[in-house]
């Protein structure tokens, strides 16, 4: 054996015996067709069966988005609806009859270190909610010890007098190796009408609220091989500061990685570029003039996929003034 | 019976340690040197080797984990015994997987740089522990474990490709890890 391969063998020999164990313990826990199959399942048969229209003041879940890597790392969005009763001290809502809904975002199976360094952030009405505090008709509370793996809860509430809607994005991220990665991105579409809470109602799809946790290697496949993936349209939804800041931030990582490829077109390469290039949104705004620049710039991203743009999707690219698709 | 029992077991020095250490501990440690060596009685002499280090060696030691403790020690007695058997010549088992990490070792502008396992070590574990679960268990029975593609392709209901593919990657990204750290050679 070298000197190369002696280091190697010596370093293993140092691996942390946590990861040892770990990994020994892993070893019987096949994953298999039909686990995988019982798996997605349970999960379309709870959709399937989620209850849309809230009774008044009852605990009932509504819905659960499960975003899993690997069968390991789960992080589950729960939205229940809440007593009035029930609400945290503190939490006061004016109106006399309420209609209340909880959503909680919990990270199952993830390592303290892993569950230290992920973040929520909860963007409401163009806020970026990053401290306990409420919001006209929505609270955001974030737990102080989340060793339970309780990332964070957001209270909503409306009377049940009147007709209200209730639009909010719930965003997961880590930086456990030194660099913010987006775990997952979830619009929620709340709306009261006068006598029940009607939730997510045009989401009935279980595709759509089936995310992988991935790594952006693995989002930029993914991108490539599936344009119209929910990620994607959750990402796209937006177009506030803060959803701008994050969505750039990943465009540079994005970026970084699409350099490397020979399949993806330098048009797109240069159109990211000068979108990063740009220190805020007001900045790119002011050369583009368009609300939906987040839109199409995501559009860009599918590169070689152009053919499979929409006429209206090219022609809101073309109304933009940026060099054509095509390149001429 | 749990390992601080064992150990307790092992420093009243009964003779039901060693048993109680195979019992709990016996399945793994055969496995894994079934897959550094290719006779089942080698296998089993080294795993019987290994129990009587740590029955030489606890105390005065009292490992953190004793899982670890015995693994490590086999991995050892595996690799001499190899190194014994295979002298001269290449073993595939242990210098296939080997090669396979010497290739995530960046090629730097001092070749004379000696390589440092404790650098390595240290950014090795840091680069496990941020890995994914399922990621880091996988690098871990390849290249510490010694499992095959195959048999971890078999155990976690994926196919041998995607184990491969995903292993490739991670190596990549060890490498692009340890180039950060200055580590070349």
């Amino acid at each position: 054996m070298n000197d190369q391969k002696r280091a190697i063998f010596d370093a293993l020999n140092g691996i942390d015996p946590a990861l040892i164990e770990e990994a020994a313990q892993n070893r019987t826990a096949p994953r298999t067709r039909l686990l995988r199959f019982a798996a997605a399942a349970a999960v379309l048969a709870v959709l399937l069966t989620c209850l849309f229209f809230l009774p008044d003041g009852k605990s009932e879940p509504l819905f659960f988005v499960s975003v899993k890597a690997d069968d390991q790392l789960n992080i589950i969005v729960t939205m229940t609806a809440q007593a009035v009763e029930d609400l945290p001290e503190g939490l006061d809502p004016s109106w006399e009859k309420q209609e209340v809904f909880c959503v909680e975002v919990r990270m199952d199976n993830a390592l303290p270190e892993y569950l230290a360094a992920s973040k929520v952030t909860v963007e409401y009405m163009g806020r970026n909610v990053t401290d306990n505090a409420a919001w006209q008709q929505l609270s955001v509370q974030f737990p102080e010890d989340n060793s339970d793996g309780t990332l964070c809860r957001i209270y909503g509430w409306a009377s049940n007098s009147e007709e209200a809607r209730l639009n909010f994005t719930v965003t997961v991220s880590n930086t456990a190796d030194g660099v913010e990665t987006l775990l997952c991105a979830q619009p929620f579409r709340a709306f009261y009408n006068r006598n029940s809470l009607i939730v997510n109602r045009e989401i009935t799809n279980a595709e759509s609220w089936t995310m992988e946790l991935m790594s952006t290697e693995q989002l930029i496949e993914k991108i490539l091989k599936d344009p119209d993936s929910p990620m994607f349209t959750a990402l796209s939804t937006s177009s506030s500061e803060d959803k701008h800041d994050l969505t750039r931030r990943w465009y540079t990582e994005i970026v970084a990685v699409l350099d490397t490829r020979d399949d993806v077109g330098h048009e797109i390469l240069n159109k990211l570029q000068e979108f990063r290039s740009y220190e805020s949104k007001e900045e790119y705004s002011k050369q583009y003039s368009n609300p939906e620049g987040d839109y199409i710039l995501i559009l860009l991203l599918q590169g070689s996929y152009f053919d499979q743009l929409t006429e209206e999707e090219v022609a809101q690219y073309d109304q933009l003034g940026l060099p054509s698709l095509l390149g001429d | 019976m749990n390992d601080q029992e064992i150990l307790t077991l092992f420093h009243e020095r009964s003779e039901q340690a060693v048993s109680a250490l195979s019992q709990k501990y016996g399945k793994v440690c055969q496995h894994m040197a079934g897959n550094f060596l290719d006779s089942a009685s080698d296998a089993e002499e080294c795993v019987n080797d290994a129990y009587l280090v740590v029955w030489n060696t606890v105390p005065p030691e009292q490992p953190e984990s004793l899982l670890a403790y015995l693994l490590g020690i086999l991995r050892n007695l595996c690799h001499r015994r190899l190194a014994r058997e295979t002298a001269g010549k290449r073993d595939d088992r242990l210098d296939v997987s080997l090669d396979e990490l010497v290739q995530c070792l960046p090629a730097g502008p001092a070749p004379q740089q000696t390589l440092d396992s404790l650098v390595i070590r240290d950014t090795l574990n840091a680069f496990l522990w941020s890995l994914p679960r399922f990621d880091r268990t996988i690098f871990l029975r390849r290249y510490y474990f010694q499992d095959s593609c195959r048999q971890i392709a078999k155990a976690t209901g994926r196919s041998e490709s995607a184990i491969s593919t995903r292993l490739n990657r991670l190596k990549q990204r060890l490498k692009e890890r340890l180039i950060k750290e200055g580590i070349s050679v």
